[in-house]
Parts: structure tokens; sequence; C-alpha cells
């Protein structure tokens, strides 16, 4: 994709995107260093004693088979991930992907450290390091990703994609329970969010692969007005998942994350031309 | 119908908090472990509502063996002979190579057994 010459993009962010990704980030951070605390009997009154793989939505897929085929769950998997599975679907099928835009702490981390990369590198060249044709491919390797992790889980009955989950190594690595492999996946993720941003999300996530295929079919979507559209291709630089807005009049690319930062409500100049709606634009 | 980010924001906070609130109203909201492989019940949750024979970082193997567990069923489950009875569980794992996580959960799932 041929980056577009003119840049005319607001510099206005999504606020409320960025309060509620501090505190999901925030809740699960304390959540797991009370739960840390709780083993040596100093547990925090306040917060729940719960460990990371409760308030996972992910353990719920893992599950799914286990549970349909003999009702039982995988080890670890609490039934609060399963209720948590079904509540970030209902959000899915309504918004897209909104938990991995506005919930989701490893996906915040990321962007996090891609602002420094921003900054290093500037916006024009910042999440354009690699060429459009292999991106493309490779954004397809979390279907792949995906499998590998339902077949594991399947066979073997465990969670052991916690041996290389990067965002378990984010929330336990001070319990000496997470594995060099994760700790090192972990470690390469935020350094390539330097370059790229959401690198895990993109080319990785699990998780992802399964909320991204809801883009072909949620009930509110990203919808570009094309009359009222300037082509300056604001939001094709603003995406973070590198979706071309610009070309499109309804983003239905299964790596939409609903962060609406190409919307008319942050980088586009263009009052009501990139909108988040349900049905069709007038 | 348009929203814009404030609305979906509080949407999604609502959806959230208010589907936990709701799943633990219906008794569904359970975030203790149901025992290695669980049971997808709510009858299965072997960690007891009073929350008074949960295995945790200080547990010791004398505590366990008090909890009504047999050095039988602790050395089965830990796959090797049981050290001294005041020895953390957790310490003892991690001695030995062993995820304290699948440990205790297997234990878990022994102290739920009738006859654990």
């Amino acid at each position: 994709m041929k980056l577009p010459k003119i840049r005319l993009f607001h510099k206005r962010s999504i606020w409320p995107r960025a309060l509620l990704q501090i505190f999901f980030f925030a809740l699960i951070a304390l959540i797991s260093v009370n739960h840390t605390l709780a083993e040596s009997g100093r547990s925090i009154d306040f917060l729940p004693n719960v460990t990371l793989h409760a308030v996972c939505p992910f353990g719920g897929v893992e599950t799914l088979y286990k549970f349909i085929t003999s009702g039982t769950f995988v080890q670890k998997v609490r039934e609060s991930s399963f209720v948590l599975m079904m509540i970030v679907f209902v959000l899915a099928i309504l918004f897209g992907p909104v938990f991995c835009g506005w919930v989701c702490p490893l996906g915040t981390i990321q962007e996090w450290v891609g602002k420094i990369g921003r900054k290093i590198f500037k916006t024009k060249r910042y999440n354009h390091f690699i060429p459009y044709k292999l991106d493309k491919v490779l954004r397809y390797a979390r279907y792949g990703v995906l499998v590998w992790v339902l077949y594991i889980t399947i066979t073997s009955g465990k969670l052991l994609f916690q041996n290389y989950d990067p965002y378990y190594a984010l929330f336990s690595f001070w319990t000496g329970e997470v594995t060099v492999t994760a700790l090192a996946i972990l470690g390469v993720t935020l350094v390539l969010s330097l370059f790229i941003e959401r690198p895990w999300c993109k080319y990785a996530c699990p998780y992802g692969a399964v909320l991204g295929l809801t883009n072909l079919f949620r009930l509110f979507k990203i919808r570009r007005v094309d009359a009222a559209c300037r082509n300056d291709g604001a939001c094709d630089i603003k995406c973070p998942m590198n979706i071309p807005v610009s070309e499109k009049k309804v983003i239905r690319d299964h790596q939409c994350i609903t962060c609406m930062e190409c919307t008319s409500e942050a980088c586009c100049p263009v009052k009501e031309t990139v909108i988040f709606s349900a049905g069709g634009v007038k | 119908m348009r929203l814009n980010s404030k609305l979906l924001g509080i949407i999604v906070l609502a959806v959230i908090f208010g589907g936990i609130a709701f799943s633990s109203a219906l008794g569904y909201w359970n975030t203790e472990s149901t025992g290695g492989g669980g049971q997808g019940n709510r009858t299965a949750n072997v960690s007891g509502e009073t929350g008074t024979e949960l295995i945790r970082g200080r547990t010791t193997f004398q505590d366990l063996l008090n909890m009504g567990l047999t050095q039988e069923t602790i050395e089965q489950v830990i796959g090797g002979p049981m050290p001294d009875p005041l020895t953390k569980v957790k310490d003892y794992c991690a001695a030995n190579g062993l995820e304290f996580e699948t440990i205790k959960d297997a234990l878990q799932a022994e102290i739920g057994k009738p006859d654990g």
C-alpha cells in the first residue's frame, strides 16, 4: 500500500478508550499482585483474591471443546473465565473486537511502548516497516496460532499455552511460575512494539483471531461516508492495525479492534465522515 | 444509529460488570478452582463455600494432613515421598521443579473428594 502524501489529521484521541485501558490494566495488575500477597496471608481486603486464569476470557475459549464434549473444564480454567468469554462475545457481536482495543492489558502495554516508537520514528515511518504484501500474509499467522493452541489444549487437557503466553508472563513474572519462553515472547513483543503497533495482536494473538472474525458480521461498524471524504489518508496512517480505511466504505477487516482512532471523533478532520454506527450511512 | 466513544466506553463497562453481577446472582461467577480437569457445574466446586480448606502458598504438608489427606494420596500427587511435614507445598514444588498451580489444583481436587 502506498502512503498518501497529504496528512491533515487531527491530533485528538479517543480519551474514554485510554481511560478504560488504564483502568483494566491497573485492575488486572492489582488482582495478580493481590493473589501473590494472599498466598503469604497479606492480601488487600477490597480486591478479589483470584488467579489470573479466573479473569481471562480466553480460558473459556480454550476449554470450550472439553466443556461441550464432557461437561468439564480444562485444568485451571474457572467458571468465571467461561462467563467472561460469553460477555466478550456479546460485546464483539455488537461492536467487534472492542475487548482488544479497549480492555486487553497486553494490547494496552504494546500501545504504550508504541508511543515511544512513534516518537522515535515519527508517525509516517512508525508502524510501516513491514512491506504491505508480506504484512498482509503474516496477519493470518494468528489463525495458525489459534489452531495450535486449541490442539495442544484439547489433546493434553491442560493450559499448555500458559508456557508461551506473554499475557501470563506480564502479570506473573514475579511468581517464579513463568517459563523462560513466555518471558522471551513478552520481551520480543515489547521490543517489536517500538517498530510495529501491537505486533502480538496483529501476528500471533489467538484470542484476537477469534474475536477478529466478528468484524465480518458485527452490528456496529466503522463506516466512511464517501461523499464527504477528502481522501487525505489520515485514517490510513493513524489506524494501528494498518487497515486502508480510506479505500473502504465499511470496515470489515478481520484485524479491526474498534479503537475508533480513524473516526471523525479522532484523526479524521472532516465531521461525520468516518463514523461508528449500526445500519447504513445516508 | 451512531455511537460515540463516551457512550461506547460506558456500554463496555456496563456489559462487563453488569454481566459479572448477573452471572454472580445466578451463581455462575465462580473464580475458584474446580479441581484438576474441573467440573463444569456449580456443585463440583471443591474449594468449599466457606473457603476454610483452600491450599495457598503458605500451606504446609502438615496442613494437608490436617485437611484429611493421607500421606499416600499426597505422595501420589507430588510423585515422590512426602518431605518434612512443616515444609510448605509451594517451596517443595519450587525445589523440585514442579508447577505449584498444578500440584495445588490436584491436591485441592483430592480434598474435595467425598472420601478425601
